[in-house]
């Protein structure tokens, strides 16, 4: 046995095959929760309808930040769950939002129209707002404390139990 | 049927593979022919009952039999036929179906060639290298079984990804890659085998190296193949991002390449016997590790299948072979004979290789740690951090210029020991030249430090392997009186392989002046153009023409049509387009080509609005992009003629 | 609505114990760009290569490690815009790269900070330099046995020619008989 070749053998492959094994089972898509904790970033933007909309103007209130697109699936299927939200904990104080991600105001108005909606949605020029989120991708959700915190972000589709929950604890 | 009928010639496949790489062992270890004999017809066997399965598959594929769980995930009645057929490999199940039948038919060649050679060795070789073919049929045959039936199947399925299904070369790039990465278990059962006897013959060296040739010349070509593709449908004017699933490609062509050269120092000084088993060792197991990056999902990837199931016993493979390999080399190793050679001078050229080892050692290393150390800093820090193209062109830099720079050094050294003023005097005009280069690119206003020292140390390079490919012609002719090219052309025949090797040489050349020159020179821009009107960049004037919408029964398209001038020169009419696939929300877009020996004109459409009358575009003007791929073709060249098979007809002198 | 409030107990009770409740980073003005950039802003042909710079050094987030130079997706080519936007305002490039990786983080950048990752690129120099020495010591350790071969004359042709020459004059004297 050539204990020099055994040694540093081991030395190169174990601790790859440790590295692997740590690594395994992780989600290897990336995480943008950089601004949990953080002041939301301000915005001032137009609803569908043209009529203004700042998140200054929500400053006391919780708000929850939702953006989305008509071209993404699971937005679709999110849109029951914040509409049954909206309508729950709007009359106790909470703030709903839509930003309006990569997409034309035309076909978001026609999908609102269909399903409905309890909140202003907001045209992003640029992409400037969703940028400034950090957005990755949609649907992402903030929800945004009565400081103005954002005390959490969700990527993906937000669950009930989820949304309910951080709405309790925001109230 | 179908499912039954697959499942059984993949069982079958198991089995015989099975029994081989016991009898192989036996063999091996008793000596005896009979069982040797019986080995080689168990890869035949494998080799079949696998092709059955493949040609099953591809019946359900292009029959679309729903019935067939693989069918049923990557089929769809609207995808052309073409890539009904290539879309074998474009989803997982089926790529390791792929994958288990390249490594039977490799098993099943070699077999049959090594049936009456190498009696000693070859047993054991062909009993390791079914050992691993044991692993992949059992993953076929279990948790990656594409034959699976579906009790209640579908009429329609969802079609491949979009991407795989965009462009021709998708149907020659994998398999070709695929090609060379299996093909590297085949020396890696020959180093396996040294290692068991204990004996690493001149002989069986130089058979491994001839059996790594193969395999390394597809890998490379796969690997060019690979950059072609990303070239011609990603649309961003790019060919290598060093994505890790490309990265996970590149390592074993490092080590295989590393092999090549360190074999010689084998065959001509007995040196680095052990060094060149490991790295044979390394091209393999890194192999493994690329197709885990692949398929465990543990890697984000453009490349990455979706999580499956194979991950965690694909890991307990990897682990293992990385074990039992790190065991066996240092059990056995100082069982081969030592050199009786002296490392002589340093202006010498085993000492020229040796150099040559070490930066792609280094080259391997720093591409392994770039890749793994985002996972590394997240499971120790849970910070997620990428290491991306800039690490890596700044590592590889120095690293690639340096290994042409040897390019041109090595040859000029003399195995033994060389003196300085030889040296000089066979480098005195390549170096001249290098210089010119450097002071004509200086002279022609270039500016940018990679760029100049690419292009002149490429050019020294070149001209020390020209000088190597002409030299024996030419003192032939002078010493024969025969007409010079008949002359050349006989020392060419006489000395392929060496010829081969520097005709290798001059297509990495090649490459390294058409990366240089297409990524320092790169220029784009962004334009929207209104129909009928024009818009001019770097000597380009492009109008546009109009827009079409083309329907296709598995997508439609958005093609736009723009009249490409150059300097009044017509170069006619570019199609770039945007295909709406049923299943996808973003439009994947065909970019169009232009290419031209100085530069491509690289044109990929981004929008056009409701209307139609204006488009916006998106244009790369890279030069010296097509000689990338030109390279790539000499390269490939290169082998062949290195390792053409010739007939030795004067046996006896 | 029962069922409704049912659940919000349940996932009250459930997930608001792994709240985090107050955690609020100090500098959490970060987040908002500050009032006013640190220079002046640049001149046109400062800024387009200062675009670029950043571009090519910040991630596209929609995409597998792509720059957002190279990335042909619509997120890729808001964020090249904003870049843009930003340069020309006159921030700093470090102020920049640190907007963004305020809000999508650590990983926005294409290529970690060198000086918290120092191992990166130290590491493949000082293995280079380690695999150097080590082939020294190891050379120098082996018994020098000096056989006939260390004598070998200088050569002005390759060694490599040899074999063939000889082949080629045996040759001739196969064609001449």
């Amino acid at each position: 046995m050539n204990w020099k070749v055994l040694i540093a053998g081991s030395v190169v492959t174990l601790p790859l095959v440790a590295l692997l094994a740590a690594g395994f089972g992780r989600d290897p898509k990336l995480r943008s929760n950089a601004l949990e904790g953080r002041e939301a970033p301000t915005f001032a933007l137009n609803t569908l309808d043209g009529q203004p909309f700042s998140l200054e103007a929500s400053k006391g209130h919780p708000v929850v930040v939702n953006f989305w697109s008509t071209w993404c699936q699971p937005c679709k299927i999110e849109h029951p769950i914040l509409m049954g939200a909206a309508e729950n904990y709007g009359p106790l104080g909470v703030k709903f939002v839509a930003v309006l991600y990569q997409d034309e105001a035309a076909k978001a108005r026609a999908f609102l129209n269909k399903a409905g909606s309890y909140w202003p949605t907001l045209e992003d020029p640029g992409g400037r707002t969703a940028i400034s989120y950090g957005v990755a991708g949609v649907p992402e959700t903030f929800f945004i404390d009565k400081n103005g915190v954002i005390v959490r972000k969700v990527a993906g589709p937000v669950s009930q139990e989820i949304m309910v929950s951080t709405l309790e604890q925001m109230l | 049927m179908i499912p039954e009928l697959g499942r059984a010639a993949v069982l079958l496949g198991l089995a015989a593979c099975s029994i081989g790489a016991v009898t192989g062992i036996w063999a091996g270890k008793t000596g005896r022919t009979d069982i040797w004999k019986y080995t080689r017809w168990m890869a035949y066997i494998f080799m079949g009952a696998i092709s059955i399965a493949v040609a099953l598959m591809e019946y359900a594929l292009i029959t679309h039999d729903y019935s067939v769980k693989y069918v049923s995930e990557i089929g769809s009645n609207e995808t052309p036929l073409t890539f009904t057929i290539v879309s074998l490999w474009s989803s997982l199940d089926g790529s390791i179906l792929l994958w288990a039948m390249i490594l039977a038919t490799w098993a099943a060649v070699f077999a049959y060639k090594m049936r009456s050679k190498h009696p000693e060795h070859a047993p054991w070789a062909l009993g390791s290298i079914l050992l691993v073919g044991i692993f992949f049929t059992f993953l076929v045959s279990g948790i990656a079984n594409p034959f699976t039936r579906i009790p209640e199947p579908l009429s329609n399925g969802p079609g491949p990804n979009p991407l795989l299904q965009n462009h021709i070369l998708m149907v020659i790039h994998p398999p070709t890659l695929y090609l060379g990465y299996v093909g590297m278990t085949i020396p890696f059962g020959m180093a396996c085998a040294a290692l068991l006897s204990g004996n690493l013959s001149t002989g069986w060296a130089r058979a491994m190296r001839r059996w790594m040739l193969v395999p390394w010349a597809s890998l490379t070509v796969g690997i060019i193949l690979g950059g072609w593709w990303s070239y011609e449908v990603l649309g961003w004017g790019g060919y290598w991002a060093w994505d890790p699933v490309e990265n996970a490609s590149f390592l074993p062509w490092l080590t295989a390449t590393a092999f090549i050269h360190s074999s010689m120092v084998m065959e001509r000084k007995e040196h680095l016997k052990g060094w060149t088993i490991a790295l044979v060792m390394s091209t393999f197991l890194l192999t493994l590790l690329g197709t885990f990056m692949t398929r465990s999902g543990v890697f984000n990837s453009v490349h990455s299948f979706t999580q499956s199931p194979i991950g965690p016993i694909f890991l307990v493979f990897l682990g293992f072979a990385l074990v039992v390999s790190v065991i066996l080399l240092a059990a056995r190793v100082d069982k081969f004979t030592p050199s009786k050679h002296n490392w002589e001078g340093p202006l010498s050229r085993e000492i020229a290789f040796l150099a040559n080892n070490l930066l792609f050692a280094a080259f391997t290393f720093t591409v392994l740690l770039g890749t793994v150390y985002p996972l590394l800093n997240e499971v120790l820090t849970d910070v997620q951090i990428s290491v991306g193209e800039p690490y890596f062109n700044r590592m590889s830099v120095p690293i690639c210029l340096a290994i042409v720079f040897l390019m041109g050094v090595g040859p000029a050294l003399p195995w033994g020991r060389g003196t300085a003023k030889a040296l000089i005097s066979r480098l005195i005009i390549p170096g001249s030249i290098m210089l010119l280069i450097g002071a004509g690119c200086l002279l022609a206003g270039l500016r940018e430090p990679v760029a100049i020292l690419t292009f002149s140390v490429s050019g020294f390079a070149g001209v020390v392997t020209l000088q190597e490919l002409f030299e024996p012609g030419m003192q032939r002719a002078k010493a024969t009186q025969e007409p010079l090219l008949k002359s050349l052309l006989t020392a060419w025949r006489i000395g392929h392989r060496r010829a081969g090797g520097y005709i290798v040489h001059f297509g990495v050349v090649i490459i390294a002046v058409a990366i240089a020159a297409s990524s320092v020179y790169r220029s784009e821009t962004e334009m929207t153009i209104r129909e009928g009107s024009s818009k001019s960049f770097m000597g380009y004037d492009i109008s546009y023409v109009g827009t079409e919408r083309v329907d296709e029964p598995h997508r439609w398209s958005r093609v736009a049509r723009f009249q490409i001038e150059q300097d009044g020169r017509d170069l006619g009419l570019a199609e770039p387009r945007l295909n709406h696939y049923k299943k996808s929300n973003q439009a994947i877009g065909t970019p169009t080509v232009i290419s031209g020996l100085d530069e491509d004109l690289y044109l990929s459409l981004v929008q056009v609005d409701a209307e139609g009358k204006m488009a916006s575009l998106s244009i790369v003007v890279e030069p010296l992009v097509w000689w990338l791929w030109f390279g790539g073709g000499v390269m490939l060249f290169g082998c062949i003629v290195s390792g053409w098979p010739v007939r030795k007809k004067q046996a006896a002198a | 609505m029962i069922a409704w409030v049912l659940l919000s107990l349940f996932a009250i009770s459930s997930v608001s114990a792994q709240m985090p409740a107050g955690k609020v980073v100090d500098d959490m003005s970060l987040v908002q760009l500050p009032d006013l950039p640190l220079e002046d802003p640049p001149s046109e042909a400062i800024a387009a290569e200062r675009t670029k710079r950043l571009q090519h050094a910040l991630r596209c987030p929609v995409c597998q490690g792509l720059s957002v130079a190279d990335s042909p997706a619509d997120a890729a080519r808001a964020m090249g815009d904003r870049i843009e936007e930003l340069v020309e305002e006159g921030y700093t490039e470090e102020q920049i790269t640190e907007y963004f990786v305020d809000r999508y983080g650590a990983w926005v950048e294409l290529e970690p900070p060198t000086e918290d990752h120092k191992a990166l690129f130290i590491a493949p120099i000082a293995l280079l330099l380690i695999a150097l020495g080590a082939f020294a010591v190891w050379n120098r350790r082996r018994p020098t046995s000096t056989t006939s071969e260390s004598a070998i004359p200088t050569i002005e042709l390759d060694p490599d020619l040899k074999p063939w020459r000889e082949r080629i004059l045996s040759e001739l004297e196969g064609e001449a008989s």
